[in-house]
């Protein structure tokens, strides 16, 4: 059998088949298309000129240019009448599209007469043609003639209106107010007085129609005699009925986009003539009154949709469009009452009638956001408490929602477009976290840069701890997510049928067992505020274990280092001495308990690393609030086992900030007890490092900081200068004992000497090893009457001279 | 509105555009800095850029789709298998993502794709669009073209044969409108899409 033609490489060979033809070969083409074109050979044969020829010009970025008699001659094709069926049409559309804008194509004007039946292939090229080559200022106010004047080519006004409504989207000043006046009033027409019978099939050859009119259906069935809408169902559709549907269709968008125009930005000129003034005041009513009537037409129709939608489609398919009217419209009665308020309350008992219908109905997610957000917009002055439907849709509707691609982007959306409101009004954010954070979890990818603006809002004085164990172990939560959807999908009474096996020992069958719900139910909570952690976390990262590798968890872990870095930025801008008290002793127990691969945990390893640093630096006296839990840390070899990287970091930090001048309230108690703490330590790697062969169970980068952090606490407590004298001359021993190369040996032993000749001179050891907080602005190298420089010169130079 | 459609591979392979269609043409700058002077862009300079952006979005769906497949552990060759058994049994993945202001387009726009086998489907939308007939009008065209153009089979047909795809563009999303049909609506449309595909 050969090889299925949508492989990556059948598809690739008809790339570069395309991209071979050089400019000389391309130009000779195209002159030969020009010929056949002239020459009207069959239709066949020209549109298999026009394909190749499209291909050609599509398969490149640039640098193939049509020759101006092919343009000539594809513009014939297109304009003109009767050079060619519908097909052959829009191959040349397509063709002209792709080659579009270009200046050598002008289309300014149009004879109806000739030119009726081409129009609707015609309008795309336009619209690609953009506003300047397309002479818009030209061609539109034809177009909103033709589409005013009633019964004026009627086949065509769908097709135009499409081409209006596309071009006031990138071009919103394309219309003159009077323009959108009379759309206004046109679209209004459309929408209330389109036929409500039945059109003729214009398949049949029956000349002459033996049947009565038959009305057109609700989507029921059941015929009606109410206004016709989208959701009317008749065997064929006349134009006016195609018309109403466009006109529903492009509602929306034309509403939002002619929304300025309603408004009078410009106070009337108070200095011209009588005359003017009153037209000016006339075309403005006139807005308004248009304006009013597009909008009562729309009230109508919508209210008709809400009926509709109360009854049962006969057709399942007609189902998906009852749910995709019943948003379009709740949204389109937000904006009528965004632009007249008075409306809310004549609008406000239908729109509690239908969030009641589906309040309980998770299914709908998108229904309930529509109800929702019109609720934030206009509730408040209907005095209405949109604090319930609140909870209701940030508790159920996101965990029955969040593993739904589209549902889940409708939620974020949602949250981005309301996030002041949520932070300045509620409190919706900060009590919900854990369920919307449900949402990045699974969708780690696609949701990264909307999360980015999210996180902070979530972020309290009473979040904040309980925030950060979240994002930790936001792995932790997709692997289980993914698990409980396996769940969802296996069937225990027929367990070895079906995709989803449970493996003994794994992470399903973990989740199946009654006795551990309770790890589950914490990761899987919806609200905060229920305990920042749980104990025993480690049995949790366990239980899952086996979804480590998962794709799904990884690169949800890529997510959080991201918004890790964020949420430090976030603290250390907007959090108190005390929070900083409370987080610490939690980035120290976070630092040994993490879920996921060898790759995620080194990197929220270094990022907790980085961040405690700023964190000291900000506020030293952290040292002083946090002691006992960093003398419990330090205190400990395991601490040290798979992040000693970290580990370095607590050690410098205590070495640099156990300090008098940062905070007086370090006791030479304080830094006794800080060293002692060391010192063992010390002793322990060392003894450890001189005993092994082979790979060193801790790294040499490790005991020199050490050493130096032993040495500064002493500079300070000059007590302890004897002992640290004598541990380091006895580090020193061991390490040139022990077998590691001879350069190492140096280093350490190096540093080591150069403390210990530091630490000979007390007062010049406590000025370099404890210098003053102020040290990195420069003020003890650059100020020229203090400098240290400038003082060693000057001893030297002094010293020389006396030759000493 | 839809501003673009766009059909292009995933993988396995690289992301390769096969058809894109833009329903209108945005006036662009040139930046001060890239040029002596500044005003607007000319046409075979807007053509670029227009392909440019139309490329960038196409390489977000293929990596959003890459994600889908990697976690539903599903294979291209497992889907072609289901393509030559039961057509209608292929499953679809399909998603929605956010593109900003100004990257690509000059205005915030939405990506609505659908995806399976190597080949993807894109409607790029205004903000405020009706997502869920979006997604139905996507689906819709996505049934026609795998019926008339074959596109699932023979993805190099939506470029060698563009204008069967144009057609079926012209009768679903006629100018860029996402419109609400009915299934008696969608049934007339088809009769009609018929007729134009067959020549008459």
């Amino acid at each position: 059998m050969a090889a299925p033609l949508c492989t990556s490489a059948a598809i690739e060979t008809v790339f570069e088949q395309l991209r071979l033809i050089n400019e000389e070969d391309f130009k000779d083409f195209t002159n030969k298309v020009t010929r056949i074109i002239k020459s009207q050979e069959r239709e066949n044969e020209v549109l298999n000129q026009l394909r190749h020829l499209f291909s050609l010009l599509s398969s490149v970025k640039c640098g193939r240019n049509l020759p101006v008699d092919l343009v000539m001659e594809l513009k014939k094709l297109l304009m003109q009448p009767n050079q060619g069926s519908g097909r052959l049409c829009l191959a040349v559309q397509t063709l002209l599209r792709e080659f579009c804008p270009a200046q050598i194509f002008p289309v300014e004007d149009f004879d109806t007469q000739e030119f009726t039946k081409q129009i609707p292939y015609i309008l795309p090229v336009i619209s690609n043609q953009g506003r300047r080559y397309g002479h818009y200022d030209k061609l539109i106010p034809m177009i909103v003639r033709w589409v005013s004047t009633t019964g004026f080519e009627i086949q065509i006004h769908t097709k135009l209106i499409a081409f209006l409504s596309s071009v006031i989207m990138l071009h919103k000043d394309v219309l003159s107010i009077e323009q959108v006046q009379v759309l206004n009033s046109q679209i209004s027409d459309w929408l209330r007085n389109a036929s409500i019978y039945q059109a003729p099939n214009p398949f049949s050859r029956k000349l002459f129609r033996g049947e009565q009119d038959t009305l057109v259906t609700d989507i029921d069935g059941v015929p009606s005699r109410d206004v016709f809408s989208v959701l009317s169902i008749g065997q064929y559709y006349n134009q006016d009925q195609l018309l109403n549907i466009h006109s529903f269709s492009m509602l929306r968008s034309w509403l939002l986009k002619t929304q300025a125009e309603t408004v009078p930005t410009v106070a009337p000129p108070e200095n011209k003539g009588l005359t003017h003034s009153l037209s000016t005041v006339a075309s403005r009513e006139n807005s308004d009154r248009e304006r009013q009537k597009l909008r009562e037409k729309t009230y109508e129709y919508c209210m008709r949709i809400v009926d509709q939608c109360e009854r049962k489609p006969l057709k399942s398919q007609d189902a998906d469009l009852q749910h995709a009217c019943l948003i379009e419209t709740i949204s389109l009665l937000n904006i009528l009452c965004q632009e007249e308020p008075s409306m809310v309350a004549k609008l406000f008992p239908t729109i509690k009638r239908v969030y009641s219908q589906i309040s309980d109905n998770m299914a709908y997610p998108r229904v309930h956001l529509a109800l929702i957000q019109f609720f934030l917009n206009h509730g408040e002055s209907m005095m209405y408490d949109c604090q319930q439907s609140l909870d209701v849709f940030f508790s159920q509707v996101i965990s029955s929602n969040y593993y739904k691609p589209t549902a889940a982007f409708d939620i974020v959306m949602f949250l981005q477009d309301n996030l002041e409101f949520f932070c300045l009004h509620t409190t919706c954010i900060e009590t919900y976290f854990p369920n919307i954070l449900k949402i990045l979890a699974w969708n780690s990818r696609t949701f990264l840069s909307e999360f980015v603006d999210i996180l902070p809002s979530m972020i309290s004085h009473t979040t904040a701890i309980e925030v950060f164990h979240t994002l930790v172990d936001l792995p932790c939560m997709t692997a289980t997510l993914e698990v409980m959807q396996k769940a969802s999908r296996f069937d225990p009474s027929n367990p070895m049928s079906g995709e989803v096996v449970v493996v003994a020992g794994g992470s399903l069958e973990a989740y199946l067992t009654p006795i551990n719900k309770p790890w589950f139910n914490f990761i899987t909570r919806t609200e905060a505020g229920h305990g920042d952690t749980i104990d025993r976390l480690n049995i949790l990262h366990k239980l899952v274990g086996d979804m480590r590798h998962h794709p799904r968890v990884t690169v949800c872990g890529q997510a959080v280092s991201v918004l890790l870095h964020l949420y430090f930025q976030t603290v250390v801008k907007h959090g108190t001495f005390d929070l900083m008290c409370k987080l610490v002793p939690v980035m120290l127990e976070r630092s040994a308990q993490i879920y996921g691969t060898g790759v995620y945990k080194a990197e929220i390893r270094r990022i907790l690393a980085d961040n405690i640093c700023t964190l000291f630096k900000l506020h030293p006296g952290l040292i002083i609030e946090a002691r006992t839990d960093l003398m419990d840390f330090i205190g400990g070899l395991r601490n040290v086992t798979d992040k000693e990287d970290f580990f370095v970091h607590m050690v410098w930090i205590i070495g640099e900030y156990c300090c008098s001048t940062y905070d007086d309230r370090c006791t030479p108690e304080i830094i006794s007890k800080y060293y002692e703490s060391l010192e063992t330590l010390s002793y322990e790697i060392s003894m450890s490092i001189q005993s092994s062969s082979g790979t060193l169970p801790y790294s040499l980068r490790l005991l020199t900081v050490l050493m130096s952090a032993l040495a500064k606490l002493a500079s300070r407590c000059q007590d302890l200068i004897p002992r640290v004298l004598l541990c380091l001359s006895k580090i020193s021993q061991q390490q040139r004992k022990s077998n590691t190369t001879e350069d190492s040996k140096l280093a350490v032993t190096g540093r080591a000497n150069e403390l210990v000749n530091l630490l000979k001179l007390p007062n010049v050891a406590s000025t370099i090893l404890s210098p003053s907080a102020d040290l990195e602005s420069g003020y003890c190298h650059s100020d020229n009457n203090t400098s240290l420089p400038m003082v060693l010169q000057a001893t030297t130079q002094m010293l020389q001279q006396h030759n000493i | 509105m839809v501003y673009a459609f766009i059909i292009h591979t995933l993988e396995p392979g690289p992301c390769r555009v096969l058809y894109s269609a833009t329903f209108g043409q945005e006036n662009l700058e040139r930046n001060e800095s890239e040029s002596d002077h500044g005003g607007e862009l000319q046409g075979s300079e807007l053509r670029s850029v227009r392909k440019e952006q139309i490329e960038i979005v196409a390489k977000q769906v293929h990596s959003e789709f890459s994600f889908r497949r990697a976690v539903s552990g599903r294979t291209f060759d497992e889907e072609v298998q289901i393509l030559n058994s039961s057509e209608a049994a292929l499953p679809y993945e399909t998603g929605i993502f956010r593109l900003r202001k100004g990257d690509p387009f000059t205005d915030e726009l939405v990506a609505i794709w659908t995806g399976t086998l190597n080949c993807a489907f894109v409607l790029v939308c205004s903000k405020h669009e009706n997502r869920v007939q979006a997604e139905t009008v996507l689906r819709t065209i996505v049934r026609y073209l795998q019926e008339y153009v074959r596109v699932l089979s023979r993805p190099t047909e939506a470029m060698t044969k563009a204008d069967k795809v144009t057609t079926v563009i012209h009768q679903f999303l006629p100018n860029g409108q996402i419109l609400f049909m009915n299934h008696r609506v969608i049934r007339q449309f088809e009769k009609e899409m018929e007729a134009l595909l067959s020549g008459k």
